[in-house]
């Protein structure tokens, strides 16, 4: 059932404001990238940068191992993206499909656990890493991370919706739960994988204190704290910062116009069913 | 059942699993191979990127002496230093040397830090060569546990060029006073274009904004165990920051959180700034014409030019595995010939001041002119910082900073109201 809505005149204004003000920040960067030192800290502000030059971008690759940094945040979001998703699919599932025994305390508890600032537990986090032997490696940086309260939660709503009868039916003709989650369960809730996956992505994108806390090296930092060190304590070569903002968000950019895609055709797929 | 007998994908789990096994382990057998053997690599954490390039050169020319000792030198932002300190020294690691300052109470009460006594006396090294305020600062029940790094001097400096551009000749002198700091910043003011912009940076914090005023004006913060701010000296010095942010010659409060002194008198758009000793190398390194920046002491205060200081140290980690190589490049960085390194890389004014030191960092920031004048008077003049001499209120600065200095500029509390809540915090701190 589909209602056609009447666009007027008004949809396209606030859409405008909307996208202006959401917009207009990342032109800023990008113009301020494109900058000389001396014309970031001009008062009042230019917004275009005259004359435009690349300076700022390349300070970014004098000043900081960018490639190296770019690999690494690629590296843990990767292996962050299939942790949260293994581990998460298998609570989610135990939680909302075998609906295990005490299945509402321990969801209740695990949704306590998002109203904790992840903050407390850098340091617990730390002694276990290090027990473990793992600080100043890449592993370090999103092992603590891949059990994903939300995500728990998040795929425990999706498994909810999917109907009884399909998994009863595997169930009655022999299927083990491995087999009804990976070959019923996650292709239905596809969307929910493919949301959480993007949403951790995200996450370790923007990742700044925990990676400078259990990594000593730089070459074993992601970007969040390599942008970080561009900014100093007294001062600060806006260009430069800028220039590593927009070369970080780029790749983010282009990875989620290519998830997106698939996202929007998952969630079509799956509500068609 | 058909569909079931053709899926790989509980297999493809299976194989994702391993996968993260065997990169977990991979890596846990990694870094025990790598911390396990070899040549000595010790470690040195560090937080300000303006002072690496001196701390840099020193460890080079620590290396170069010692080429069995290799030296990793990690600069931390300084927002997250202390936070990698708790998480790493609580775990037993950590860096095997790093810097220290008035927090190092906390880490000396919580025995993450080495006393240094044996090393000295086995060493023979001397104690003279550092001011003994700043020695005493890491000597904690007798033993010390910190070597000084260096010293804060605070001064003003001016760039020439902005008063020659707004066609101001009024420019101050060393033996120049508070007053004379109004009245030049005030025809700045007038001759500046637009009415957003302003002459000059005055810091507001309390610690070293306010609590140096005090000292000036002969009164003190703490006294005997209580905050004693609320005295006509505590509220005069209030009123003289607020009255230079009520003439518009210092960026209003809400503005003062992200504005830098240092890099707008670089950039030429204030005229003058009060900047500390750890902030010269970056104007004297600045690409300008020589004869741009010139330093005066403080604008004298009832006839005062006190200024706070405090010192930075290196200390060595209790749980280091490499203490003789980690005792080895604390006592060469300050030393007086790492403290010159220091120096002529760009670091704050060392703690260690035999002569040629204090010469090689004069003649590092020579592009700042009157330095050494300036600095002659004020070295004489200043004191310790109040949380340096009282580490307890260190806890509650930022408490003051939002809940008494904020509001007080912001203009929604009395200078009186703001000292006695001042009091009050600090005293409550001071009982702790």
């Amino acid at each position: 059932m589909l209602h056609q809505y009447r666009l007027r005149w008004w949809t396209f204004a606030v859409i405008a404001a909307v996208a202006l003000l959401i917009l207009v920040p990342f032109a800023w960067m990008v113009a301020t990238a494109l900058m000389t030192p001396g014309q970031t800290l001009l008062v009042p502000p230019k917004v275009i940068p005259n004359p435009a030059t690349l300076d700022g971008a390349r300070g970014v690759f004098d000043r900081i191992p960018y490639l190296t940094l770019l690999g690494n945040t690629v590296v843990a979001s990767i292996g962050r993206v299939i942790g949260t998703l293994v581990i998460c699919t298998l609570a989610a599932y135990a939680l909302a499909v075998i609906k295990v025994p005490g299945a509402r305390v321990i969801l209740v508890t695990v949704l306590a656990l998002i109203m904790v600032p992840g903050d407390i537990f850098i340091v617990p986090n730390f002694a276990i890493i290090s027990a473990f032997g793992l600080t100043d490696t890449l592993v370090a940086l999103f092992l603590p991370s891949i059990f994903d309260v939300f995500g728990v939660f998040l795929l425990y709503q999706f498994f909810r919706g999917i109907p009884r009868e399909l998994v009863e039916a595997a169930r009655m003709d022999g299927a083990s739960h491995l087999r009804i989650l990976t070959t019923i369960v996650a292709p239905i809730a596809r969307g929910g994988l493919i949301t959480l996956a993007i949403l951790t992505v995200l996450s370790e994108w923007k990742e700044l204190l925990w990676p400078i806390v259990v990594n000593r090296s730089i070459d074993k930092l992601t970007l969040g704290p390599g942008i970080a060190l561009l900014r100093g304590s007294y001062t600060t070569d806006y260009n430069v910062l800028m220039s590593a903002g927009v070369l970080a968000a780029l790749p983010m950019i282009v990875i989620f116009l290519i998830l997106q895609k698939r996202f929007i055709a998952s969630v079509a797929r799956s509500g068609l069913k | 059942m058909h569909r079931f007998k053709r899926s790989r994908r509980p297999l493809a789990l299976a194989a994702v699993v391993a996968a993260v096994a065997v990169t977990l382990a991979g890596c846990s057998a990694d870094s025990s191979g790598s911390s396990g053997g070899g040549a000595a690599t010790v470690s040195l954490m560090i937080w300000d990127p303006a002072q690496k390039a001196g701390v840099q050169k020193a460890v080079d020319g620590f290396q170069a002496a010692n080429p069995d000792v290799k030296v990793s030198l990690e600069q931390v932002p300084e927002d997250q230093y202390y936070t990698k300190l708790d998480a790493s020294l609580g775990a037993g690691e950590g860096p095997d040397v790093m810097w220290q300052s008035s927090r190092a109470p906390v880490y000396v009460e919580g025995g993450a830090l080495e006393p240094l006594d044996g090393y000295i006396e086995k060493d023979k090294v001397s104690m003279d060569a550092y001011p003994d305020k700043l020695v005493n600062l890491y000597k904690f029940d007798g033993k010390q546990y910190g070597m000084p790094k260096d010293q804060d001097v605070w001064s003003v400096v001016y760039n020439a060029a902005v008063f020659k551009k707004l066609g101001v000749t009024d420019v101050p002198t060393a033996g120049w006073t508070w007053e004379d700091m109004l009245r030049i910043a005030g025809e700045i003011k007038a001759k500046q274009t637009s009415s957003a912009d302003v002459p000059m940076y005055y810091n507001y914090d309390f610690n070293r904004g306010v609590g140096s005023l005090i000292h000036s004006l002969g009164g003190t913060v703490v006294k005997d165990g209580n905050g004693t701010v609320s005295s006509p000296q505590g509220i005069k010095a209030f009123e003289m920051i607020k009255d230079l942010q009520d003439k518009k010659l210092i960026p209003p409060v809400k503005d003062s959180a992200d504005f830098k002194g240092t890099q707008s008198l670089l950039s030429g758009s204030i005229a003058m700034a009060k900047v500390p000793s750890w902030e010269l190398s970056l104007l004297a390194q600045a690409n300008v014409p020589s004869g741009t920046f010139h330093m005066v002491p403080q604008p004298s205060v009832n006839g005062s030019r006190a200024t706070d200081t405090n010192g930075l140290s290196y200390v060595m980690n209790a749980n280091s595995k490499r203490k003789d190589a980690a005792w080895k490049l604390i006592k060469y960085l300050t030393s007086a010939e790492g403290a010159r390194l220091h120096a002529e890389g760009g670091a704050s004014m060392p703690a260690n001041v035999s002569p040629d030191v204090k010469a090689a960092y004069y003649k590092a920031n020579s592009k700042i002119d009157g330095m050494q004048e300036a600095f002659d008077v004020t070295l004489k003049e200043n004191y310790l910082r109040t949380t340096t001499e009282f580490p307890k209120i260190r806890a509650v600065m930022p408490e003051i900073e939002s809940t008494v200095a904020g509001p007080y500029y912001a203009g929604s509390m009395s200078a009186a109201e703001a000292a006695s809540k001042a009091d009050a915090i600090l005293t409550r701190s001071l009982k702790q």
